[in-house]
């Protein structure tokens, strides 16, 4: 009976003690993430403090009132659309630091995968060189670089002229590159570890089926590492949505305000708390479209490879 | 208990603006000149900054409640960033002397800590202030509180005394750049003692300030909100 039963239990076992091993995780997400989430919509539909104009939390959804969220919507169109052009530049701003990120990360990522050979080593090494310091120190020393008497505007002016460029004063392309700078590198990593699966078998089959390399390139590597794409893109798209810091330290006027910057002016502000709570789910719903995207996308890779 | 005490004008590097900002009629005006578009600052503190705004057209009611005088001041941050698209910061002590900007709203206390943040070989001779001589702008201090509830209120008091002999007082102004609010402390001994350079002695806060300056003062709750959206739709660069 023992050796019938057993093929039955392992599995079964099996199961039980992964299931086991992902309570942590989960109880991780619970805790740090959806109770934080429940707190932060009981904030935006909760209510003020008449007096001090503190957050009243209301964590009963029957009660929820949505007079702090609804504000942010109807400022966002129109006359009185004070948040539009905030969030319009953070999309726009997003986009373009994501498809710059994506021009400088996939060849490298392509070149490092597929083509570093024994210097594949030494060249990852680099890659990750930049997350030994922190994100912030490395934007400080832009602050420096980019100073109207600092290494950028003296290399432009070949030591021959004078050049007298304000890079920080409130410039939409030096947040951008800033951006750019700071989150290249998270794009590379999961590039190359998704380049680095493809098959080889199935790329030489299309050269030996008579593709040149540049038809090889768009017809079976970029569809079959489309997922790869989507959550390298992923993966530096989020943060970049949230940052505030960049553009704090490599601007600081309004006139490159992003939504990041709503939340944090709105988050230390008397009685606009819940306002903050409303951007962060706006970035919260943005967000959820790509992400969706992504889980279509790699379920469809896998039926594929079934 | 009264800890330290500045006052609100403009600070500038002689060394980049051409202009002299203290002999303008409005001297406010100069962070308004598109001429200094990129090369301007304001600071990152919406009562202070709003405040200048009213100061700037005349009105001297920085606690306006009025719905007029809220108009005025959205204009002129309207105005603000059009003309000159400032740097909303409160890093005047580090950025003017570093060249990020080169006119600013400022803390008298920024001023004279910036002497310290000049590049090297750059003297400290390039640092302006303008604050009105008359002591008609905003003028403020901080606060040293012990709290009712405290647990060594003793010890606490001790603390105030210290902070409060005239020797420590002018060496922990040595280090913070505001200044104490001891009357044996004036422009003639800080001058003197080279605390602060000559140039920039009008960051020195004289005590009749108090009584003609204007001060920031708690809004009603309904004020302060209204105060707060047109500070949000400016920062948020609408």
């Amino acid at each position: 009976m023992a050796l019938i039963a057993s093929p039955f239990r392992r599995p079964r076992l099996r199961n039980g003690l992964w299931a086991a091993l992902s309570l942590p995780g989960i109880a991780w997400l619970c805790l740090f993430f959806l109770a934080p989430l429940y707190v932060v919509l009981a904030i935006v539909f909760g209510t003020l403090d008449p007096l001090f104009r503190t957050p009243v939390p209301v964590w009963n959804p029957l009660d929820w009132h949505g007079g702090q969220f609804k504000y942010v919507l109807t400022h966002i169109f129109g006359a009185s659309g004070i948040f539009g052009p905030a969030l319009l530049r953070t999309l726009v701003y997003v986009l373009v630091a994501s498809a710059l990120c994506i021009t400088i990360a996939f060849p490298v990522a392509y070149y490092v995968a597929r083509l570093a050979g024994h210097r594949r080593g030494l060249i990852l090494a680099l890659l990750i060189a930049p997350f030994w310091i922190s994100y912030m120190m490395r934007m400080l020393a832009w602050v420096n670089l980019l100073a109207v008497d600092g290494l950028v505007n003296k290399a432009l002016g070949l030591g021959l002229f004078h050049v007298h460029v304000q890079w920080l004063s409130g410039r939409g392309i030096v947040v951008i590159l800033g951006r750019v700078y700071g989150y290249v590198p998270y794009m590379v990593l999961p590039l190359y570890a998704g380049l680095d699966r493809l098959p080889q078998s199935t790329l030489e089959a299309a050269r030996d089926l008579g593709a040149n390399r540049a038809s090889a390139f768009v017809r079976v590597v970029l569809p079959m590492c489309r997922s790869t794409i989507v959550a390298a893109v992923l993966l530096t798209c989020l943060p970049m949505l949230g940052d505030y810091f960049t553009n704090d330290l490599l601007s600081a006027s309004p006139q490159t305000s992003m939504v990041g910057n709503l939340i944090n002016e709105t988050v230390n502000a008397p009685g606009e708390k819940g306002y903050a709570g409303g951007f962060v789910m706006l970035v919260l719903v943005v967000s959820l479209l790509p992400m969706l995207y992504y889980v279509r996308s790699v379920s469809r890779a896998e039926r594929i490879a079934t | 208990m009264p800890y330290s005490i500045y006052t609100t004008g403009i600070g500038w590097r002689a060394d980049k603006i051409s202009t002299d900002i203290a002999a303008l009629s409005n001297p406010w005006d100069t962070l308004w000149d598109p001429k200094y578009r990129g090369d301007t600052a304001v600071i990152d503190d919406w009562h202070t900054c709003m405040g200048m705004c009213l100061l700037r057209a005349g009105i001297t009611d920085i606690n306006t409640s009025s719905p007029a005088d809220l108009k005025v001041i959205k204009n002129q941050l309207d105005d603000l960033s059009r003309t000159t698209n400032p740097t909303v910061t409160i890093t005047m002590y580090n950025d003017l002397p570093g060249g990020r900007f080169s006119q600013c709203e400022m803390w008298s206390g920024d001023i004279v800590n910036a002497q310290y943040y000049l590049p090297k070989g750059t003297s400290a001779d390039v640092l302006r202030y303008w604050f009105p001589s008359d002591g008609k702008g905003m003028v403020d201090n901080d606060l040293m509180v012990i709290l009712s509830g405290g647990e060594n209120p003793v010890l606490a008091h001790h603390f105030l005394q210290y902070m409060l002999d005239s020797k420590v007082a002018l060496r922990n102004f040595g280090w913070t750049g505001y200044q104490p609010p001891q009357r044996s402390i004036n422009t003639d001994t800080l001058v003197k003692q080279q605390y602060i350079p000559a140039n920039i002695a009008s960051a020195v806060v004289k005590e009749e300030y108090f009584d003609v300056g204007y001060r920031l003062l708690e809004l009603t709750v309904e004020n302060d909100a209204a105060w707060h959206q047109i500070w949000l739709a400016f920062k948020a660069g609408a």
